[in-house]
């Protein structure tokens, strides 16, 4: 079982928190913290859950304040969901509604894509 | 030569050999000794054949007297022997004898008043090195001899020949003395380092100094250091265990004297102040030497031997006293920083238990105070006990040895006893000693063998909870002012701990109190329906945050509830409360379960802050003739599932979103009918999603389970489901757990 959380910078302005493995309770306030602090710094904001197993509704409510947050900071905020996206994952997310609610992507990397901001984006991509 | 001589060889050749021969063999009578005091009467008796009539050697002692060692006759005789020289050893104060050892003249002795006329007495001086060690005396008897110049070169080639072997054998008398002493220091110093606290320590060392020394009694005092006192001690011959020694101050008495000075000192004759009363008086001392105990520049004590009758201890002994001094007051150096140590360790040993006791995983009082009291003994005390107040008190107490059952009653006696009276109520700390029993008047006693007494109030937030005594008897030390301040140490962590313990307890509490009134006191009875309900809070003393409800709405119809309320505690168990009333209060006026959530999720936007939310499933059940009708709506909610015929598990409603967080959910609702032996269930995510080695229990098991109990009764299937979540879980599960089986019977 691994359960860890990364900060990486993917490109200029743009900062990934990974979420590995199994989150709640005892990681969710470490995981706000990441966000807050990407938040300050970042332009985009992307909450990787490609590698996520599981989340409860602790994970939940960070995921929801980081949202509200990032839009009162005026910058791009997705999550990322993915084919290694455990299924307690998106389960939960499709329970409590938040698949409607959430900025969701399918894939990192259309994440990525979806908070760069126009000027810097790829012309390719 | 003349040729008279009585018993001189008759030819030259013969004479001159027979010299030889002499002095050969007294060469090797010298050279064969052991011991030297035979060979120098073998060496007499040697020349009083060859020589002379008489011969006798004194040898000056330590002090430089003469002693006779040896004396021989020709005659075998002695009786017959003239006066004056040969009665005593030679007078070293006449002028002869003083002409003899001081300018190591060979004299002629003057005949003495009424001595024989015959009589011719030469006395040589023994001496080697410019160091005369004696005399010896050769006398030719018979009117008219006299000694031949070469019977006197004889003689004191001889003379010369005992000289050196006296020099020989006072040199290995130094180096046998040298090698005792240094074995002696060994045996000392041996005793002294094998024993590692003074308790040992001081007897050890005293008792090889009695006997190295040759007195009757040894005694050691040491310093306090913050007081400059001798306090503390041990002799041979008084027992220091049940006997406090008077203190004294340095400088004064003889010990205090000693104790104060540089060297070792002999005093030869005691005060009388000192044969009154005090150490000395008690050990019967009337002849002492003692040194004082010095490391580098700093006194540590005393040490010192006495004999019973007078005695003047000599330089060689003092030495002595003196180089063993420096050894014990090294070793009690160590040994008084070792247990300095050891107390030190000891605490931080107690401390450490004080620990592992009060943060363990089941914190129960009665224990605590059960295994604390048996630490505390008998490092800290030889009996002690804790007492917590309230109605009844809880005493815990533990005593050494025979202590334990002799003082379970002291707290009272104490109470009773002038100098701690009220001590337990006050909120202060007390330490009290009394007098040792050797020293005190009968009212100055402690209660009941009670040498000294610490009374500790345990205190957390300015709240007095109980009170520590520690006790410890005549026969122990005394407490001071570190005890004290360490005892406060231990009753303030433990006051500490107790009153979280209490928090914890009140807590637990509260929080039980709570849940039951966030959940039905009991299920209702609904006509064709029957129910059960399982609820597992997650940990011991947390309100959860899932809970369930079953109530009748104001048209006959009946509210189905489960919810969930994120997080744990007073803030989650408010939210649920208030999920819960706004249902009901809701449900009275609405029959349609999405409706009542949208209205309690409008309640909820006003309410609640920092996302947290709610997830609730909610049934509205009708109970018709044609059977039960279940319509059932979802916020954030894992879907209630319809047992079916045959086991055929359907989910009872689609997904919703959860409530708190946005002000426009999208709710759904569904209808469905329960048939005759149909179950619907509702539940909380903390049955699926429980989580063993990085797997989760999972809706699908949760199905099957359900389905093959179809046919048990609503208690039968929640308990199935239940037994099946704690053997996944191995354990409590870590999540709240909340079941809600509402069972369609049969007939009805």
């Amino acid at each position: 079982m691994s359960a860890m959380l990364d900060l990486e910078q993917a490109r200029a302005g743009v900062e990934v928190v990974v979420v590995r493995g199994e989150h709640d309770l005892a990681s969710a306030e470490e995981l706000r913290g990441r966000i807050e602090a990407a938040s300050t710094r970042a332009t985009g904001l992307v909450v990787d859950l490609t590698q996520a197993t599981f989340i409860d509704s602790a994970v939940l409510q960070v995921l929801l304040s980081g949202r509200d947050r990032a839009a009162a900071a005026g910058i791009a905020y997705v999550i990322a969901l993915g084919e290694g996206t455990g299924h307690a994952v998106t389960r939960l997310l499709e329970l409590t509604g938040l698949d409607r609610r959430l900025p969701l992507t399918q894939g990192r990397e259309a994440a990525i894509d979806a908070v760069v901001p126009n000027g810097t984006r790829p012309a390719q991509s | 030569m003349s040729g008279d001589a009585t018993h001189a060889p008759g030819t030259d050749a013969a004479q001159i050999r027979a010299r030889l021969e002499l002095v050969v063999e007294v060469s090797e009578m010298l050279a064969r000794a052991i011991d030297i005091g035979p060979a120098l009467q073998g060496v007499a008796r040697l020349a009083t054949g060859w020589l002379c009539d008489l011969c006798a050697i004194d040898v000056l002692d330590d002090e430089g007297s003469p002693l006779r060692v040896a004396l021989a006759s020709s005659s075998g005789d002695l009786s017959t022997r003239p006066g004056g020289l040969w009665e005593q050893p030679a007078d070293p104060a006449s002028d002869l004898m003083r002409r003899v050892l001081e300018q190591h003249q060979v004299e002629i002795a003057p005949r003495p008043q009424g001595a024989a006329d015959d009589q011719l007495t030469v006395v040589l001086p023994l001496a080697s090195r410019g160091t005369v060690r004696g005399c010896m005396l050769i006398c030719r008897l018979g009117a008219g001899h006299s000694f031949a110049p070469d019977d006197l070169a004889v003689a004191e080639d001889l003379a010369r020949r005992v000289g050196l072997a006296l020099e020989s054998a006072a040199l290995f008398d130094q180096v046998t003395a040298a090698n005792r002493q240094a074995r002696d220091l060994q045996r000392i110093t041996d005793a002294a380092l094998s024993a590692a606290d003074l308790d040992t320590l001081l007897p050890a060392v005293l008792e090889p100094v009695v006997s190295v020394l040759g007195a009757d009694t040894a005694g050691l005092l040491l310093v306090d250091e913050r007081t400059e006192m001798l306090v503390e001690g041990a002799s041979t011959t008084v027992d220091v265990g049940s006997r406090e020694w008077p203190r004294i101050p340095l400088g004064e008495g003889v010990l205090g004297r000693i104790a104060a000075g540089s060297g070792p000192v002999a005093v030869e004759r005691m005060d009388a102040a000192e044969l009154r009363s005090g150490v000395v008086a008690a050990q019967h001392i009337r002849s002492l030497a003692g040194a004082p105990l010095r490391v580098g520049d700093r006194t540590v004590g005393v040490i010192y031997v006495g004999t019973s009758g007078m005695r003047a201890f000599r330089a060689a002994e003092l030495g002595l006293l003196g180089r063993v001094a420096a050894r014990v007051a090294l070793a009690v150096a160590h040994a008084r920083s070792f247990s300095a140590e050891q107390v030190a360790r000891d605490r931080l040993t107690l401390l450490a238990r004080l620990g592992e006791v009060l943060l363990g995983d089941s914190f129960d009082v009665r224990v605590a105070l059960d295994e604390l009291v048996e630490a505390l003994v008998p490092r800290m005390a030889d009996w002690c006990s804790i007492t917590l107040a309230g109605r009844p008190p809880t005493t815990a107490s533990a005593g050494q040895g025979a202590y334990a059952s002799r003082w379970q009653h002291l707290p009272a006696e104490l109470e009773r006893s002038p100098a701690v009276s009220g001590a337990a109520r006050d909120g202060r700390a007390y330490l009290h000693t009394w007098a040792s029993p050797a020293d005190a008047e009968e009212a100055d006693a402690g209660p009941d063998g009670v040498r000294s007494v610490m009374i500790v109030p345990l205190v957390a937030r300015a709240q007095a909870m109980g009170v520590m005594t520690l006790v410890r008897g005549v026969d122990s030390a005394a407490y001071d002012g570190d005890d004290l301040a360490f005892a406060q140490e231990l009753a303030g962590r433990l006051a500490t701990a107790l009153d979280t313990a209490r928090v914890y307890r009140e807590r637990d509490a509260v929080a039980r109190t709570l849940q039951r009134s966030l959940l039905p006191p009991s299920l209702p009875s609904i006509q064709g329906i029957q129910m059960a309900a399982v609820y597992h809070p997650a940990g011991a003393g947390d309100v959860g945050g899932d809970f369930y409800d079953v109530f009748e709405a104001a048209d006959g119809g009946w509210f189905l509830v489960v919810g969930d309320v994120c997080g744990k505690g007073a803030e989650a168990a408010a939210l649920t409360g208030l999920v819960r009333h706004s249902i009901r209060a809701v449900a009275l006026n609405e029959r349609r379960p999405s409706r009542v959530l949208k209205l309690v999720n409008q309640t909820l936007m006003g309410e609640v802050s920092d996302y947290r939310f709610c997830t609730v499933a909610a049934a509205r059940l009708d109970v018709t003739p044609d059977g039960a009708i279940v319509r059932v709506a979802c916020a954030g909610h894992p879907p209630p599932l319809v047992i079916g015929p045959g086991g055929r598990i359907d989910v009872a409603c689609g997904p919703g979103t959860l409530l708190g967080v946005f002000s426009d959910p999208q709710l759904q609702e569904r209808q469905a009918t329960l048939g005759a032996g149909d179950s619907l269930v509702l539940y909380t995510d903390g049955v699926t999603e429980i989580r063993r080695d990085g797997h989760i229990f999972g809706e699908d098991r949760l199905r099957g389970l359900l389905a093959e109990s179809r046919d048990l009764a609503p208690a039968m299937i929640a308990d199935h489901v239940e037994r099946a979540v704690l053997e996944y879980k191995a354990g409590a599960p870590d999540d709240d757990v909340a079941l809600l089986v509402v069972k369609r019977t049969t007939h009805d």
